[in-house]
């Protein structure tokens, strides 16, 4: 079968369209330079993630492009330096638009994601990060637009909600911020034209708030 | 589909049907589906079609339907696929508005040049279309049915409340079949096969508005438009409960889907959301899809998941209050007053609480007690009645105590009895008096718990 083409969204781009709907990214600034990576980072405040911002590196982990817990201004020059050589050591051809530097944000990870079904459209997908969705299939779906009770059982029937409730001392996390932004991701892929798949993954979700670390949208062009 | 889904109707209220491929030999397929009318209560002008018989069961012949010259309200189709074009012109001219065609070899082998030369006909006439590749529709009230299954090898079953919409003709026959075998009535079957023109979606909107229908069961391999069907459902939910069994959703049997009706299976996991969001309740299998229509059909709502047992085998009731808990309900904990009101009347040796263990030597005196304690008991919310009718003690009079029990509609009771012949006679019994029972408490508890679940969302 012929793959349709696509369009795949920066993450600052899906950052723009999403927060029309009031989604919350982690605080993140565009580094050119290691002297400007060094003085963005203090602005954000330590510690901060620096990941790679070029659309020819893919698996930005596998390519050592993404580094974390980056303490002081030095270790974040040097950072700077590694990501942009790794990046071209990856692909020598790359187009390298910058590196992202990203507030770190604590708190139990979790995935929102979205996809366009062939009988039904728009569906919203949730689950715990990091191994679940995927190894264990620990997930729910919902159609779109989710109404906020839908949402609210779409986080009680993953098996792994306890992890949500404070185990082992941590502190519970916010569900009725990851609720409001399930329901938004629900409303925006249902009024996107041409929408295929949403990623946001990793969501950090603590006491406070529920925060989009990366995201991804793709769409049929 | 062309015109309403409430037009649907008229497939069920024809006065004159013609068959094509009625046939002399007792074995094609058209002979049958002639002589289930024929047989039948159905009162109205029978056409076959046949170019070379003159007469066929006492039926005088046609060659084609241009001889007729009344009107042909509906036609069924049972004649090799590259022959269903011309009938399908001759029903256009003839103008005649409702067709089942039984005949497959279109889009499900994928010849679909031949099914898109139905389509065009269907158009050009505006012909409401029934199948391809199915069996047609059976309606218990007025005994009129297009199943080519001969009467004596598939049972039609008496008038109630269950309608059943299959996509597959043969998980259809059989629920019908077992149906009649085991006295649940039905109101209308419509197998509807590769779906031409009328689907899933037309056939539930118009049975949300049959009067006859109280109780939905659809069996689908796919969905073609799950907007639209959840739309419609939402809508129908609100009148009448839906059940559905979704086939397909594994690896395997998705790919068995396409070649079966030639519909995409699609990802399961939707479907079952779609269900949920729309108030739909989800069959794993087939026999939850049978067990949850007929406790759907008989049984009032409950006030909560509190379950009383009541048995007269210790055994059986711990394994009850296993499947009560594995299934998601709860023990009741009957007040105070009810337990030592129920002490008071039967021997020191029974066990009153949960499960309440009426012992081997219970009679029906001491069931009636039990029973009756746990209905008026505001702590119980359901009653599970377990009989083991080997004991000697049990006498047939149970069966009226557990029915009038079950008249006062106050709270579902259900009778569970697992056993031979002499159990199987007690349980149609009490079947037949609109109780619902069950053989495996497994499918007591499934049942009872999609039943709470189902009331609680209204």
């Amino acid at each position: 079968m012929k793959k349709d083409p696509v369009k795949m969204l920066s993450v600052a781009e899906s950052q723009k369209k999403l927060e029309k709907f009031k989604v919350k990214f982690a605080k993140s600034k565009t580094a050119k330079t290691a002297a400007e990576a060094a003085k963005l980072s203090r602005q954000i405040g330590f510690p901060v993630a620096m990941k790679i911002i070029s659309p020819d590196i893919m698996h930005k982990t596998e390519a050592g492009c993404i580094e974390t817990n980056i303490k002081s201004e030095t270790q974040a020059s040097k950072v700077f330096r590694q990501i942009v050589s790794n990046a071209l050591k990856a692909n020598k051809s790359a187009k390298i638009h910058g590196v992202l530097i990203q507030e770190h944000v604590n708190g139990q990870e979790v995935i929102i994601g979205g996809k366009k079904d062939v009988q039904f459209g728009p569906v919203v997908l949730f689950g715990l990060g990091g191994i679940f969705v995927e190894a264990i299939k620990d997930y729910s779906i919902r159609i779109a637009p989710v109404t906020p009770a839908e949402a609210k059982e779409m986080i009680e029937e993953i098996r792994g909600r306890k992890l949500l409730e404070g185990m082992r001392g941590k502190e519970p996390a916010n569900k009725n911020a990851l609720k409001k932004l399930i329901v938004s991701v629900g409303k925006f892929i249902s009024s996107e034209e041409n929408f295929l798949e949403l990623d946001l993954n990793p969501v950090i979700v603590n006491s406070k708030e529920a925060v989009v670390v990366d995201a991804r949208i793709i769409y049929s062009s | 589909m062309f015109g309403k889904p409430s037009e649907l109707k008229n497939f069920f209220s024809v006065k004159s049907v013609a068959v094509f491929g009625a046939s002399r030999n007792a074995r094609k397929v058209g002979h049958i589906i002639l002589r289930n009318f024929v047989d039948s209560k159905f009162k109205g002008k029978i056409y076959p079609v046949n170019l070379k018989a003159k007469v066929i069961l006492r039926q005088k012949c046609v060659k084609s339907l241009f001889e007729v010259n009344e009107e042909v309200d509906m036609a069924v189709i049972a004649i090799p696929a590259r022959f269903v074009p011309d009938a399908l012109e001759q029903c256009g001219k003839k103008g005649t508005r409702f067709v089942i065609i039984v005949s497959g070899g279109f889009a499900e082998i994928g010849n679909f040049e031949l099914d898109s030369r139905i389509r065009e006909i269907t158009e050009k006439y505006k012909i409401q279309v029934i199948g391809p590749n199915c069996l047609g529709i059976f309606d218990a009230y007025t005994d009129f049915d297009t199943l080519f299954f001969p009467r004596y090898r598939l049972g039609r079953p008496d008038e109630g409340g269950i309608s059943f919409i299959s996509q597959s003709g043969a998980v259809g026959a059989a629920v019908i079949d077992l149906a009649s075998r085991e006295g649940y009535g039905f109101s209308k079957f419509i197998s509807y096969g590769n779906a031409l023109n009328v689907d899933e979606t037309d056939l539930l909107e118009y049975l949300g508005s049959d009067k006859n229908t109280k109780v939905i069961c659809m069996y689908i391999e796919g969905i073609k438009d799950g907007r639209r069907f959840m739309k419609v459902a939402e809508k129908v939910v609100k009148k009448k409960p839906v059940v559905v069994l979704k086939a397909g959703t594994t690896k395997a049997s998705a790919k068995a889907v396409s070649s079966h009706t030639g519909s995409l299976a699609g990802s399961p996991e939707v479907y079952s959301a779609a269900f949920h969001q729309s108030g739909v309740i989800e069959a794993t299998c087939l026999e939850d899809l049978f067990n949850f229509a007929r406790t759907l059909e008989s049984q009032p709502a409950p006030k909560g998941k509190r379950v009383q047992i009541i048995t007269n085998g210790g055994g059986y009731g711990i394994l009850s209050a296993d499947a009560c808990m594995k299934y998601g309900l709860e023990l009741a904990q009957m007040k105070a007053e009810t337990i030592e009101e129920i002490k008071k009347q039967v021997p020191d040796y029974a066990v009153v609480s949960n499960p309440l263990d009426l012992i081997g030597d219970a009679d029906t005196q001491r069931y009636k007690i039990a029973i009756e304690g746990a209905m008026n008991d505001s702590n119980v919310d359901m009653i599970f009645v377990i009989i083991l009718y080997q004991s000697p003690l049990v006498t047939p009079d149970i069966v009226d105590v557990i029915t009038e029990a079950y008249d006062e509609m106050k709270k579902p009771i259900v009778a569970i009895s697992t056993g031979g012949d002499f159990t199987e006679v007690h349980s149609t019994a009490l079947q037949a008096n609109g109780v619902t029972t069950f053989t495996y408490v497994k499918n007591a508890a499934r049942a009872l718990k999609m039943l709470f679940e189902h009331y609680r969302k209204r």
